[in-house]
Order: C-alpha cells, then structure tokens, then sequence
C-alpha cells in the first residue's frame, strides 16, 4: 500500500533547540496513527509543520506520491488536513451550526441560510453518529467533550483525507473517550486517515494501528500496535542516560519537621482529597499526566485557585490563604509554567522584573517612601551572577532575554525575597539543554541552602534526577509516594494509572 | 558580572534607535513650534510663551491622571466633571466667605472621594472603566450643577491668593502655574519611577496575571491610581477657577478628551503597562501650541476644532513613523 502522506528528513531549528531531526513519517489511508513522545519531543512541532504553522527548515513533504509546499494554514487546508487542536477553536458565543460553517456560510442572495446551515450541521453531526446536540444552541452551553465533537464535525465537514487531532482525550473521562473513538472508527473506515496525539498509551496501545515514536526530535519506532506492549513504547520514548543530570547533593535524614503540610485539599473534579508533606532541604516532585491536578493542586497552595475543602499547616499551624500574597507573607513563592502570562513583565526592565516583589526592603529610610536605586541594582546584580544570568544589562527589557534566561530572572525574583517554600510548575519548559542542566543546579543548591523546593512536571526524566521524594497523582489523587529512588519505566508505568499490574520484568 | 554579547557597534545602534524612539513626541513639538514660529511672528513672543504655558497648565495637570489611569489599562471620562465640582466647590465656598487654603483642600478632598469611588465600583465590582465613569460623570456634574444653580449658576472668584495663581509669577519672570506645573510633574515622575507603588502600577498594567501571582493586591493599585486622577481633577479644577475668575456651568466640559489627547499623543498605549508621563507633558504642550496658534492665526471659531483635529491627528502619525522607524 502506498502512505497517503510521507514526510522524509524533516528538520526544525528554533533558537539553541533542535526540534526535529531528520524526521520520517508515513501515514496510510483507514489508519489511526499515534504520534508518540514526552513533552518536547517534538510531537506538536511536527504537527505544526503539517499544519502550515511552522515551515521545516529542511525535508520533503509528499502527498498521494506529489511534492508539496506547505507554507500556510490555508495550503494545509487545501491538501486535506484538517487539525483539531488541543485548546479547542471554537466560538462560544456563536451557536453549533455557525461555528462549523465559519467562514464559509452559506448564503441565500445577501442573506444568511441559517436554516440550511443548521440543516447540514445537523446532518453532518449524526453522519457521526452524534446525538443530542442542538445545533441552533451557543457552543458555551455545551460540555468540554461535546465541544470537541463539535469541533471534530466541523473540521470533518470540509471533508479532510487526514485528520490530525492533538491530545484530544486529555479533558475526556473514560466513557467519552469511548465514543470519540467510535466515531473515530467510522471515519477510518471511510478511508480518512486519522492522526491521534495522546498522553495516555492505554489508550493508544487500545484504539490505534500503528504509531510513531519520537524522542528529542528524532523518531526513535515506528511501531504496529498490535506487535509491542506498552513497556517497549515507554522504552522507545525515554531517553538514553548519556550526559544526563545527577545530583551532587541529597539529604538523608528524614526525622525532621515537615515545613508545610497539605490536608485533604478538595476542589470538585479536579483535586481529590490530597494530603501530603513537604520538607525543607528536600526537592519534593509532583508528576502526572496533563491534567491529573498535580498542578492545580499547588495553585490552591498558593492561593491562585480557590479550593473547595482542605487545610494548609506551615510549620505546623494552620494558616488561611486565600490570594497570592497571603502565600508570598507565608514564604512559599510560585513559578508557573507560563512565564509570559504569568510570571514577566516583558516591558519592564530586569531590575525590575527581579526586585519588583521586594522593593519596600530598599526604602532609602524607613518611612520614606522614595527607592534606593543603587542599592537594588547591587543586589540584582548579585543575583544574576549567582544565577549566572546573561543580559546585557540590568536595565534592558526582559522581553529580549532567552526562555531559561527569563525563568532565571523569575528564580532571582523570589530569591531576593527570601522565601523558603518554592514552588515551579513545568521549570525547565521552552528552556534549552544547556539552561536546563543549570537550572536543575540551581534548584539544587537551594535545597541544600534548606528551603523547600516542590517541582511539578509532567517530564518523568525530570522528576527523576531532580526529587527526593516524588508523589505522583492520577485523577486528581495522590495514587503512589516514592521515597526511593526508582527507574523510568516504573514512574511512567506508574503515572499511567495502572499500578497494579505487573509489566515489569 | 553580566556577559555583553552584542557587538558595540549593534549596541551604538540600538541606543541611536532608541534616542529616536524617546525624542520622537519631542521631535514633533520642535517642529510645530518651527512652523508656527514661521507662520505668525508673535507666536513665540514672550507674552505668548507664557500664555501658552498657562494655557497648557489645565491638561497638563489633568494629564497626569489620566496617565495613571491609562497605565493600568484603564479611562476615566470623568475628570472634567471631577473638574467642575471642585471649581464650584472653591467658588461657592470662597463667596461664603471661607478661608481659601481650607476651601482648596475641601476641592481636593472631594475628588479624592469621587475618584475613589469610580475605582472601587470598576475594580471591586469589575464594571467596565468607561461606562462606570461615563456615568459617573454624568453623576458628577449634575451633582455640581446642584449646587451652582443656588448661586445663579454664575460665580465670580475674587481672592488675592487665587489671582496670585492666574497672573502671579515666583521667580525669574516665570508665571507661578510653570512651577505648579513642574513641581506636580516632578512629584508624579519620583511616585512612578521612584517607589514602590509607582513601580507596582507599570506591573499591574503590563502585566494583570503575572502582578497578581506576584502578590501585588491589583484592584488595591488600580483603585488608588483613580484616586490620584480625581485628585489631578480636583488641582484642575481649583487652577480653571483661579484663571478664568468664575465659574458658569461650561467650566471642564470635554476636557478629559484634552487629557486623553495628550497621553495618547505621548504615546501611551490603551492597553496599559507602557509610557511616559514626561511624554504626556509634551502631549499636552502641542495640544496647547496648536490651539493658541488658531486663535493667533485667527482661524474662524467653527473651523478651528476641524483644524485642531487634523493637527493631532497628523502629529499621532508623525509620532507613529517615528517609532516604527525605530523598533
């Protein structure tokens, strides 16, 4: 049989970060194919390449046997592909049959067709075998996984030959899932070939034919579904232990006073009754698949979500938060995984970026409320060459610095305020090789300097070099503790949810 | 130490780039100032000079609200209501004869209220800037009118003090309202380069999300920041009494649109987090040049705000070609 669409040596640089290497893809008509790899292994580039979002800097794309030139969204529309992104593009204040007919209405003279749009939406959405869906409702009143159905229908309805869908299943439950698949199921068997990007490999090894496995951009399988069990894929996805990071420094003494205490932290569907200690001195991991609420979790810590029930005790008393700056007079300081929204001030300067929480320590005296410049500049600067941060100068905007420079920058923030519980969420996410190792040097020695480090990270490599302790959570519950260090494919079985079975040889 | 990486010579660049981008609302001035010069000799007489500097004094006080309020991201449309209370308010104090210091400070206390309030209900109750205010000066006003009206909407303000501020000059043959003027700016340039809070309002506006996870209590820092415009108000307000000598119910209509024409020509961005209020200042002064040129050139009343119109409109583009050509 001869693949539908191939591509052949396929590479993508961006700024200090191989993306892609020389990678190979085929896809064949009526199959499901599975994308599979950890977080920057390059899935979502290679799929933005398909997509016409980035352009390789190197490789052929083939379709039907023909070279193609996929330069913009609008090409890739015309060869038929169609996407189904992972933050879902619908409208929500438009009704279904609006939605699936964006931008290519149909019209009556001058007038809209409403009723023969929502005739055909209407079709579209039971040739899918969806019910239940008023095509003449606003998107909003619809659940997550109607949504996607939605979505689905729409890009269905431009009659695409592949169809790519980007971790469709991360917002599903279980039984959801089942139907996404069936329909899957029926368009496979009318000859679309369907591209399916998860997470979950219960669910890939379940539903899909064939698969492709990447690992730091270069395809490391291509694998049939029915010829590997789910131990191979993890084997093919992680990474060989060459020039890897070890910590230097570990504590061993365990007998010492929790510094925070979590207790039965709730909040409906998402956080389910989690209890947990952390210890100062000690980086404590938190890993899960996206979604399983180990990041939330740490939100309602830090009181920038609001939690349901539950109790937070540091050093043992009880304490109320319910804002961030509650957190911040607290000690614990948060880095999230969105530095742009929500951790830097791309206007602002360094200087300012860094000292901004703890300028009232720089008063010129007491009661006055003017600033001594000079001296946070000296004290930035002390910062940035502890961290070894390149800038070119305090007083340049931060918007110029590289991603694991700018994260040192929100690092510096909270070190300058001296707090003692640090929280990253995602520390080394859109960071290079180089700043990573870095970075996991600077966590460490500030466990060492006993502060109470928390990593949050869904790159199990990460958790592992990094943690004294890991917790991992599957659905919002804390499911194992590790107080031993443990392989990768252990954690992964682990975060997978299926800890009861004995894949390991 | 920090690690150079640029070349010099990008570096000599940059900065010319950037000197570019900063002179660029100054660049504009000069050039109005040239032409206008050209145009009608006594445009840059002495006398004109300060009559321009009194002129601009007005916007250029409430400009420094208004660019409190745009550095959060946010409007307040009632500055020239705010403007009026406290005109009205001197006024009918002074005719009940009351001290001219305390009636001053009743003017600012007011609007400090009045501002407050439009911050609490836009953050506390997060409705959105321009409605509330577009109420509010509505509100404002009426409430004003109230109490004109018991004067027969039509006040004479005779104080030596307030007849100081309009023609009095402090030092150097310079009229006193440049040193208010001066002094004002200067204390707003230390409170948002030089502090903490000032610091926080360019965090708040850049960036909503990222302050919040910071700790900073954002709705705190924005509410306080419509403080400071009904305080600018409120110093408006007592500087149109003092020079116009009475107050009718015209006084401050449409000035907070002065006010946004400055800051917006000063380059200040609606969204919040970016600018300078020394840019707003500049802002300000060609509102007033292109104003005081009219009257000098003689431009027929009706067609002088068509022309006004136009000059700002080409002084934003000039301003915009000069920053594109730097960035």
């Amino acid at each position: 049989m001869k693949p539908i669409l191939e591509m052949r040596n396929i590479s993508k640089r961006f700024t200090g970060v191989q993306a892609l290497l020389d990678v190979d893809l085929q896809l064949f008509a009526g199959e499901i194919h599975s994308i599979i790899g950890q977080n920057g292994a390059g899935k979502s580039t290679l799929m933005k390449i398909l997509s016409g979002t980035y352009t390789a800097d190197s490789g052929v794309i083939y379709i039907n046997g023909k070279q193609v030139q996929i330069s913009s969204t609008a090409d890739s529309a015309k060869l038929g592909i169609g996407i189904v992104y992972q933050e879902l593009s619908l409208l929500n204040n438009l009704t279904v049959a609006e939605n699936i007919f964006l931008g290519r209405e149909i019209v009556n003279g001058v007038q809209l067709d409403n009723a023969k749009m929502s005739d055909m939406a209407r079709k579209s959405l039971l040739e899918l075998g969806i019910e239940n869906i008023d095509v003449d409702q606003n998107v909003e009143v619809f659940s997550l996984a109607k949504r996607q159905l939605i979505e689905i229908a729409k890009v269905i309805s431009i009659y695409p030959r592949i169809l790519i869908l980007d971790e469709p299943t991360a917002a599903l439950t279980n039984e959801d899932t089942r139907r996404l698949f069936n329909i899957l199921f029926k368009l496979k068997e009318q000859g679309i070939c369907i591209v399916f990007i998860s997470h979950r490999l219960a669910e890939i090894k379940k539903y899909c034919d064939s698969g492709t496995i990447l690992m730091n951009g270069r395809v490391t399988a291509n694998v049939r579904m029915n010829e590997v069990n789910e131990l191979q894929i993890i084997e093919y996805m992680l990474e060989d232990n060459f020039n890897t990071f070890h910590r230097k420094w570990r504590t061993k003494q365990h007998k010492k006073q929790p510094l925070l205490e979590l207790s039965d932290i709730y909040l409906h569907n998402q956080v389910n009754y989690v209890s947990c200690e952390i210890f100062p001195g000690e980086i404590t991991g938190f890993t899960g698949l996206l979604g399983a609420g180990q990041d939330i979790l740490w939100r309602i810590v830090y009181g920038a979500q609001r939690k349901d029930s539950g109790e937070i005790r540091i050093n043992g008393k009880r304490v109320r938060i319910t804002c961030p700056s509650d957190a911040v007079q607290f000690g614990i300081g948060l880095l999230t995984e969105n530095r742009k929204e929500e951790g830097l001030f791309p206007e602002m300067t360094c200087q300012d970026n860094i000292a901004l929480p703890s300028l009232k320590h720089f008063r010129i005296r007491k009661y006055t409320p003017l600033l001594h410049n000079r001296r946070i500049r000296n004290s930035c600067n002390d910062l940035a060459k502890r961290l070894s941060i390149k800038m070119r100068s305090l007083s340049a905007k931060v918007k110029l610095l590289s991603g694991g420079n700018q994260q040192k920058i929100i690092v510096s923030r909270w070190l300058m305020k001296d707090l003692d519980i640090l929280v990253f969420i995602e520390p080394t996410r859109g960071v290079d090789v180089g700043a990573k190792t870095e970075i996991y040097r600077i966590l460490e020695s500030l466990a060492s300097q006993g502060k109470a480090i928390v990593v949050i990270s869904t790159d199990t490599t990460e958790i592992l070099q990094l943690s004294d302790r890991i917790y991992i959570m599957v659905d919002g519950k804390i499911s194992t503790t590790l107080n031993e260090p443990t392989d990768e494919e252990t954690l992964a079985r682990l975060i997978q949810g299926n800890p009861e079975k004995k894949v390991i040889a | 130490m920090t690690t150079i990486r640029t070349s010099a010579e990008t570096n000599k660049e940059e900065r010319f780039k950037g000197v570019v981008e900063t002179l660029g609302i100054f660049l504009v001035a000069v050039v109005l100032f040239v032409l206008f010069s050209l145009l009608t000799s006594r445009f840059s007489s002495q006398n004109n000079l300060f009559n321009i500097i009194k002129q601009v004094s007005i916007v250029a006080i409430l400009s420094i609200g208004m660019s409190c309020v745009f550095l959060i991201g946010g409007m307040d449309l009632s500055m020239g209501s705010n403007m009026f209370l406290s005109a009205v308010l001197l006024a009918s104090l002074l005719e009940m004869g009351a001290n001219v210091y305390i009636a001053m400070l009743v003017c600012v206390i007011a609007c400090v209220v009045t501002g407050t309030l439009n911050g609490i209900i836009i953050e506390r109750l997060h409705i959105n800037c321009v409605i509330v205010t577009l109420g509010s000066q509505l509100a404002i006003r009426g409430l004003a009118l109230v109490l004109i009206e018991r004067f027969n909407s039509w006040i004479y303000v005779k104080n030596p003090v307030t007849r100081y501020i309009n023609t009095g000059k402090l030092a150097f043959g310079l009229p006193t309202l440049f040193f208010v003027i001066i002094v004002l700016y200067t204390v707003v340039g230390l409170l948002l380069y030089r502090t903490n809070f000032g610091k926080q309002i360019y965090a708040v506006g850049g960036n909503p999300r990222a302050a919040a996870l910071c700790g900073f209590n954002n709705a705190r820092i924005k509410t306080l920041c419509y403080t400071i415009s009904g305080i600018a108000a409120a110093l408006a307000g007592i500087i149109a009494a003092c020079r116009l000598g009475m107050v009718n119910p015209s006084v401050g209509s449409g000035y907070e649109f002065d006010a946004v024409t400055a800051v917006v020509l000063g380059g200040m961005s609606l969204k919040g987090g970016e600018g300078s209020v020394f840019k707003t200042l500049i802002g300000a002064l060609i509102v007033a040049m292109i104003s005081n040129f009219m009257t000098l050139y003689g431009v027929d009343a009706n067609f002088k705000d068509c022309a006004t119109g136009l000059f700002i409109l080409l002084a934003v583009l000039f301003n915009r070609f000069t920053q594109q050509h730097s960035t």
